[in-house]
């Protein structure tokens, strides 16, 4: 396949990185002197000028490209650029910050308005995330899979956790949940050969994304306060969310959840209070500052359940993330913007970091691979770990074949299998057939040895 | 510098390389140089090569994946020396060539397409004395050096290798090579594949000249190189035909215009192709040095009108894409003004992207807007200035770069020219010598009864360092040089 991507800053590298690990051909437009020069060094055709130019697109063969990717820092060039890609015939996807350019009722999938194929907003995929995560409070961290059928989530086991030193197979599950792996100390593991559960574990299971997560937390007995289904509603515990910062992120959580948790919004800045207050309805605006330990004990923030730290200032989230933990707020969460930095804030006591970039990345690469070949990705970025979905083709040359008989690379291991919808967990002597998804568990340095075995295909012996 | 990787590499390309061994047996089959000769001079090495290729990658076969460009230079710069090491053995081995420092220099001369040979011209018809496919085998050197064996390498390894980019970057030199397509080795494909047709069209149009196949082949794979391997000691002279030169002046400055160049007019880009202020100004400048290569064989008086426009033209082409073909052996008698724009012919070399050595034409351009904007700056010293190449401003770092390039150069040269004095060689056999070899050129302007065949061995290890470091442009062999590589 053939990519052009307008814009080479972090998204922008990071997808072009990732494509040439693929072996697709990549161009790549830049106009940053810098950031193309960073980019020149790798195997892509790299242009310097605007991605908007007709010209500069042609020169970058957007005529015989399959996709346009555009990930500049302005919303009006990457509009342009596909505009134009479209008429070329492309594919086009395009990163738009600014909610004017969005179709209304964000959050429902389809935001385009100009033809774009796809249109992903970091605010709202951003939001997407946060939402879902303070939903399900213990878990650390769940991807999609066969196209939004299944979830896959990573719950790891902390003190006091009711299942610790228990086995396994002593854990009622809910139907239709299975257990993948267990990731101990960075090593993915055979659920049977588990043994007892230790202090942080992390239990990966692929469940049917219809399912509460919250059914597979109380049989972990993870969550806090129990967590019952009332009527398809969640009800997990969580009461008051504290939003430090009226950002577009903020406010897309705020808007999600206003109508159905205690919300409270706190911004520096008098004008984004004020457009706070405008767009938001049940939620409560402070103008403040949430460092501010004399404002935090008069508004009783230390009681929230959780706080979330969505300004541009990475900074300042993190912050207010270890002050509030220490005032009493049970979990935090913070925006980071180097994903770099991710992990470090997970380490020093901020529960969850949620890099926007990196979101914008997994999310466009997902929808450019995930279609184009038959076998995803989904990083789940807790633990790191990578699950490979990959899709059975009938030309593949393992079908009809039994799980016991095929040689997997050392380590890796089949996590579950989806069928017909339906995640199951396969025996020695089931045999493989066309359209099941299978989960493949592989440490990292193996994967692109599972990959490869999947892509021989029945008549052929060339590398897909 | 990661030895690991490095010696993964080097052992694929190895691998690779063995397989050029094989060419040069068919033609000893074909000319019945029997089986004998054949298994000493190729299959001995094709083993060799094709074993220590084998064991460098088998010790490290699953670090491949993860070559850096801090390695990539040091593949290509160790990568040009081993290969010439491996190029020299069917010499040493069949028995032309016992001596292995000659061996290793005609070999490097062959790779790096310098073209300057330890074979004594007087020798007249090498045919004679030495056998069909060891003489192949030197030409075919020639031609695989020529748009840089490392590349041609990595692009057969495509699909195996990674890391290619940065090879490139090491082996295609400081400018930056303009892409046909997205991926670096497809373009590198491009390139060879012109290349390789360029070759077929020369062997043809030799042939139509009136020569045999064999001789046509062997004359053509050095033409395209730019390399100056020939099998007389009168170099094309011995042909003694207009039309052989004029093919001969046509294909070399052909192989000194940027191969993109071709690939844009073979596909109908004759616009973009003819267009390019680089190759307009090499064009102006060949034209130019010729004539002023005329004026003073004209002024000298000692030559006849057909044989000062036939050889003059011939001789001012064969420098200024460093070639090194000559048509007559009388160089030396020939007036010192020419003498002199020969080698500055010679310096300045053909245009980026091509099979030339020298500095390249692009960066005599770059050099002299630079010298201008300097001059401009003394009268307005507020001025803000850029270089402009073809409407396109040059990045100062660009400019720096090359500056220093020049600095490092002309260092270089004083030194080499320094240990071939100490060496006993007289001065203007001493500079001419490395302006030859540096730049990749092959041809001596020499005191009459004196060359290359001539040197002390100590002359002859300088001279093949200075091909070597000319070939790799000067910076990917100082990384290799410099002891700071080494340490982890």
């Amino acid at each position: 396949m053939y990519v052009v991507i307008a814009g080479a800053g972090h998204v922008g590298a990071h997808i072009a990185e990732a494509l040439l690990e693929q072996g697709h051909s990549v161009a790549v437009i830049e106009s940053d002197m810098k950031r193309f020069e960073n980019i020149e060094a790798m195997d892509v055709l790299a242009i310097h000028g605007n991605a908007a130019s007709p010209k500069n697109l042609a020169d970058a063969g957007i005529n015989s490209a399959n996709m346009l990717v555009a990930v500049t820092g302005s919303d009006e060039t990457n509009i342009i650029a596909c505009v134009i890609g479209k008429s070329k015939g492309c594919k086009t996807i395009a990163r738009l910050r600014s909610p004017d350019y969005l179709r209304e009722g964000v959050g429902t999938g389809n935001l385009d308005v100009f033809g774009m194929d796809l249109v992903v907003s970091p605010d709202v995929v951003t939001a997407n995330h946060i939402s879902r995560s303070l939903l399900l409070p213990s878990l650390v961290e769940s991807g999609e899979l066969s196209e939004g059928q299944s979830l896959i989530i990573e719950l790891r086991l902390s003190e006091g956790n009711p299942t610790l030193r228990r086995m396994l197979g002593s854990i009622q599950l809910p139907p239709g949940a299975i257990i993948c792996s267990v990731s101990r100390n960075g090593q993915l593991l055979l659920p049977e050969r588990v043994g007892p559960l230790e202090l942080g574990d992390r239990i990966i299971l692929v469940l049917d994304s219809r399912m509460l997560v919250a059914n597979v937390e109380t049989a972990f007995g993870v969550t806090k306060g129990g967590g019952t289904a009332v009527g398809g509603r969640l009800e997990t515990g969580i009461d008051k969310i504290v939003i430090v910062g009226a950002t577009k992120t903020g406010i897309q959580v705020a808007k999600k959840l206003e109508n159905e948790k205690a919300m409270i919004v706190m911004d520096t800045n008098t004008e984004r209070c004020q457009h706070a207050r405008d767009v938001l309805e049940k939620a409560i605006v402070i103008h403040g500052d949430a460092t501010d330990s004399a404002l935090f004990i008069d508004e009783g923030l230390g009681d929230a359940s959780v706080l979330v730290a969505t300004t541009k200032n990475t900074d300042f989230n993190m912050l207010s993330c270890l002050l509030a933990k220490k005032r009493g707020v049970t979990r935090t969460m913070a925006i980071v913007d180097e994903p770099e930095l991710k992990l470090l804030f997970e380490q020093i006591g901020v529960d969850m970091a949620v890099s926007p970039r990196m979101m914008t990345v997994d999310f466009i690469l997902q929808n450019i691979l995930g279609k184009q070949i038959s076998s995803t990705q989904t990083t789940l970025h807790g633990s790191g770990i990578t699950v490979l979905e990959v899709l059975v083709k009938d030309t593949l040359w393992m079908v009809g074949k039994e799980f016991g008989n095929i040689k997997f690379p050392r380590g890796a291991f089949v996590g579950s299998v989806i069928r017909g919808g339906k995640a199951i967990k396969p025996t020695r002597f089931d045999t493989i057939m066309p359209g099941d998804r299978i989960i493949m568990m592989a440490p990292q340095d193996s994967l692109h040895k599972v990959e490869k075995l999947f892509s021989y295909h029945s008549g052929t012996w060339r590398f897909r | 510098m990661r030895y690991r990787e490095v010696g993964a590499t080097l052992g694929y390309l190895l691998m690779i390389f063995s397989a050029s061994f094989i060419l040069p047996m068919i033609v000893g089959a074909y000319y019945n140089e029997g089986a004998l000769y054949i298994y000493k001079a190729y299959v001995i090495p094709f083993l060799i090569c094709a074993s220590t290729g084998c064991i460098m990658w088998y010790h490290s076969r699953n670090r491949v994946r993860n070559l850096k460009e801090g390695d990539a230079y040091v593949v290509v710069g160790l990568g040009w020396l081993i290969i010439a090491f491996f190029g020299a053995l069917p010499y040493i081995t069949g028995g032309t060539i016992t001596n292995p420092i000659d061996a290793y220099f005609e070999s490097m001369s062959g790779f790096t397409t310098t073209g300057a040979s330890v074979i004594d011209p007087a020798i007249g018809n090498y045919l004679d004395v030495y056998p069909h496919s060891i003489l192949f085998w030197r030409a075919l050197t020639n031609w695989l050096g020529g748009l840089g064996i490392i590349v041609l390498g990595a692009v057969i390894l495509a699909r195996f290798m990674h890391g290619g980019v940065y090879l490139f970057k090491a082996e295609m030199a400081s400018t930056s090579v303009t892409r046909l397509r997205p991926k670096l080795y497809q373009t590198a494909r491009i390139l060879w594949g012109v290349y390789g047709l360029l070759t077929a069209l020369c062997i043809i149009f030799y042939m139509g000249a009136g020569m045999s196949l064999y001789h046509a082949v062997c004359i053509a794979m050095p033409t395209l190189a730019s390399g100056g391997f020939s099998l007389h000691g009168d170099s094309i002279g011995f042909y003694a035909s207009p039309a052989v030169e004029i093919v001969a002046i046509v294909f070399m400055f052909l192989s000194g215009v940027n191969f993109v160049l071709h690939y844009r007019f073979i596909t109908g880009r004759f616009k973009d192709a003819l267009n390019d202020p680089e190759l307009k100004f090499f064009f102006v400048w060949v034209i130019f040095m010729t004539s002023l290569v005329i004026l003073g064989l004209a002024l000298s008086g000692t030559m006849g009108v057909s044989g000062i426009l036939r050889d003059g033209a011939f001789q001012a082409v064969s420098c200024a894409t460093n070639t090194g073909f000559t048509t007559q052996n009388g160089l030396a008698l020939w007036p010192p003004f020419v003498h002199l724009i020969l080698i500055f012919l010679m310096l300045t070399g053909g245009m980026v992207g091509s099979t030339c050595g020298g500095l390249k034409m692009s960066r005599v351009m770059i050099l002299l807007k630079n010298l201008r904007n300097g001059m401009i700056k003394a009268i307005h010293p507020r001025a803000v200035l850029s270089v402009k190449i073809g409407g396109k401003a040059v990045p100062e770092t660009v400019v720096a770069r090359i500056q220093i390039l020049l600095l490092i150069f002309i260092m270089l040269f004083g030194i080499s020219v320094l240990l071939l004095c100490a060496s006993g060689i007289g001065i203007v056999d001493s500079i001419s010598a490395v302006a030859s070899c540096m730049t990749n050129t092959g041809v001596g302007i020499f005191n009459p009864e004196y060359g290359f065949h001539l040197m002390n061995p100590f002359a002859r290890i300088v001279l093949t360092v200075c091909m070597w470091m000319g070939r790799l442009e000067i910076f990917t062999a100082l990384i290799v040089l410099a002891p700071s590589t080494y340490k982890r």
